[in-house]
């Protein structure tokens, strides 16, 4: 049974339908990420799972239950804020009990809660303390602890960690994965534009654009067999590098052209035979480019190379297409040098110019 | 005056280094020069009316309006007080200032509980026809008194209320209101939304939202919404003698009635001094929470 069950949403602002027609099933116990650019709709997406937006059409399911007409509170859900969201008049203790207050739970239980959610987030001792007494990340441990205490299955995150520095915004993020474990079984659909913390968080990313779920697999899926266009571009840093031209099929195998380059598709796994002359887009990641001086390949000129300790980014030319090369930390070139690649075919990427589909 | 050294000669041999020295500009005396010559002016009526309201009435009647009275007397001030006549009635402006605190304590309780709820309901739970009725209130704020007070005396007239305290607490409400709950509406705007949205999430209905989250964090509005609408009904004149009654004449209608009265000589010590005490109560105000006010008015860019 699906923990959360979205069918066929529709929410609009005024006559702006910013999210249309969307499906997604997520299972009880998994981590899915919503991953998109901002203003894709994530966060609206988000806010009418958690019941705080008013939907055009559809049903959202959780639990097993149809809480499409439900009150957030009622829906079995704990949500945490990009802005924290903190109560600034009560202490982490008020802010971690005000739930349970307006549920009426037993003096005693909420003690009980509270002691077990501080104690897993490392907050027992700041209890007393106001939120503008907390450091950043402090702050978001406490509205963390705040979505657990109430104790139910799914756990919503809106950019939990975009507000923090990037040391804290790593430590968080393990935490949080490790969080996920010791719990063990509860849902979690997290939001963020970030694709490090979609990658290394995740069961799942749906890669959102435009108010649509582009696609919605594993990590690994989503890294290495993009379903388009966009999902290809918008996932990998440097991004993957594209070329636009066409196939050809003739006696052989289908070869992809674009102007002078000209490079065999032999070994690229086509999810159906291409009809000749249909105008693609090649895609290969910059760590997947293969230096490779004796068996032909292509040839490309030096123009800048980026040490960045771990590796180094060397930006060539091919045929007037900028490509990238993600290469070991001592490698050294200097602009001006001509390199030979290769794009292994096991690698490659090509998409439909037209529909931006995998091919 | 060793702390700003202006000398040039000695700042030349040095290579610039540190704090910048101030220099006397001429922009700079102007705006002192205006900014003194704008405080006499404000100033100088109310050190006339306090000298002239510690003067008897001999040492008046000589000119200098300006002079230190050679004796001091109280006695102008306990007449304004307490024996002042107003045609027949000779008790000062005390029964005035009794009646205007009756009147302006629960107009101004009342109105910014109503206005706060108002601005509450409005920013945050965007009730269908919310615009509309936004903007119903805010035109309501550019409407003419003049044009509103006939209609608004038959209203209270055929509810009963006119000439009452309960009837000019109603006024007070009603034209508190449209500013009021715009103060309000545009203070919360600027609080984070998600703070409202986790008071949902944790089970806070439309008043434990309120109560328990919003209105903690609405001190600094709420004192400016308390100062506005104090000195603002203090202050009236038009609604208290339309719609007051006899009995309950605020402060401001009984100092006219004070200084109006034409028998006998003007006693301008006891009108001054009857004048002073009316202004006390907003002046006071604003000596009291000046600091509050502008940091209120600042705050509506303040988060948290
Ligand atoms: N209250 C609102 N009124 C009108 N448009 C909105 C509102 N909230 C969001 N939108 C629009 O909906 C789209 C999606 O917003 P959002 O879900 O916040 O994006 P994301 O969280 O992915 O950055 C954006 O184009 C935004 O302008
Ligand atoms: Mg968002």
């Amino acid at each position: 049974m699906a923990s959360v069950s979205i069918n066929s949403l529709d929410v609009a602002f005024g006559t702006v339908k910013v999210i249309e027609n969307l499906n997604l099933d997520v299972e009880e116990g998994e981590f899915i990420v919503l991953l998109g650019p901002s203003g894709c709709g994530k966060s609206t997406l988000l806010n009418s799972i958690a019941g705080l937006l008013d939907i055009a059409d559809g049903e959202i399911w959780i639990d097993g239950k149809n809480v499409t007409w439900e009150e957030p509170k009622d829906r079995g859900i704990g949500m945490v804020f990009q802005s924290y969201a903190l109560y600034p008049r009560m202490t982490v203790a008020g802010n971690l009990s005000f739930g349970l207050k307006m549920a009426k739970v037993p003096k005693p239980e909420i003690a009980e809660r509270i002691k077990g959610a501080s104690e897993l987030l490392h907050i027992d001792d700041l209890m007393h303390r106001r939120p503008v007494e907390l450091s950043g990340g402090q702050r978001q441990r406490v509205a963390i602890g705040r979505a657990l205490v109430r104790d139910v299955n799914v756990y919503l995150f809106d950019e939990p960690l975009s507000n923090l520095d990037a040391a804290l915004r790593t430590e968080l993020r393990v935490e949080l994965k490790r969080l996920h474990r010791e719990l063990g079984n509860s849902t979690m659909i997290y939001v963020t534009h970030d694709q490090v913390e979609a990658l290394t968080l995740a069961d799942r990313i749906a890669v959102m654009h435009g108010g649509i779920i582009q696609q919605l697999a594993s990590p690994r899926t989503i890294y290495h067999r993009p379903a388009n266009r966009f999902v290809a571009g918008f996932v990998g840093s440097p991004r993957m590098n594209f070329i636009a031209g066409h196939i050809e099929t003739g006696s052989g195998d289908p070869v992809f052209v674009a102007g002078e380059i000209a490079h065999p598709l032999g070994d690229y796994d086509f999810a159906e035979p291409p009809s000749s002359g249909t105008a693609a887009e090649l895609g290969i990641r910059p760590e997947h480019v293969r230096i490779d001086p004796d068996n032909g390949g292509h040839t490309v000129t030096v123009e800048i190379v980026e040490p960045m300790g771990a590796e180094t980014v060397v930006w060539c030319s091919l045929a007037g297409h900028t490509i990238g090369l993600r290469l070991d930390g001592d490698a050294a070139h200097e602009p001006q040098d001509t390199l030979k690649v290769g794009f292994p075919g096991d690698r490659l990427n090509l998409f439909d110019r037209e529909t931006g589909s995998r091919l | 005056m060793t702390g700003i050294a202006t000398t040039a000669g000695g700042i030349a041999k040095d290579r610039p280094r540190g704090p910048r020295p101030r220099r006397v500009t001429a922009s700079r005396v102007g705006v002192y020069g205006f900014l003194i010559i704008a405080a006499i002016y404000f100033l100088a009526p109310m050190w006339v009316m306090i000298v002239t309201s510690l003067k008897t009435m001999p040492e008046i009647r000589e000119g200098f309006l300006f002079n230190w009275p050679r004796e001091v007397s109280f006695e102008a001030w306990t007449k304004a007080w307490s024996t002042a006549c107003t045609g027949r009635d000779c008790e000062g402006v005390r029964p005035g200032f009794l009646n205007s605190v009756k009147i302006t304590v629960p107009s101004v309780a009342i109105s910014v509980v109503i206005a706060a709820i108002n601005g509450y309901a409005l920013s945050f739970w965007r009730f269908r026809g919310a615009q509309i009725f936004f903007a119903i209130l805010i035109f309501g704020a550019f409407v003419p008194y003049q044009v509103v007070i006939y209609p608004l005396i038959i209203f209270l007239r055929e509810i009963g209320l006119f000439a009452s305290l309960p009837g000019i607490i109603i006024i007070h409400t009603i034209f508190g209101m449209p500013i009021l709950t715009l103060l309000y509406r545009n203070y919360f705007a600027a609080l984070p939304e998600e703070l409202f949205r986790a008071a949902r999430v944790d089970g806070a209905g439309f008043w434990s939202a309120f109560f328990r989250i919003i209105l903690p964090m609405s001190v600094p509005i709420t004192i400016v919404a308390i100062i506005l609408q104090v000195t603002g009904i203090w202050n009236d004149f038009l609604f208290g003698i339309v719609f007051a009654g006899r009995e309950n004449m605020p402060m401001t209608v009984q100092l006219n009635n004070i200084v109006q009265t034409t028998s006998g000589v003007r006693e301008y010590n006891v009108n001054m001094a009857a004048t002073i005490l009316t202004a006390a109560v907003p002046l006071a105000v604003y000596f009291i929470s000046g600091r509050w006010f502008v940091r209120g008015i600042a705050a509506g860019a303040v988060k948290g």
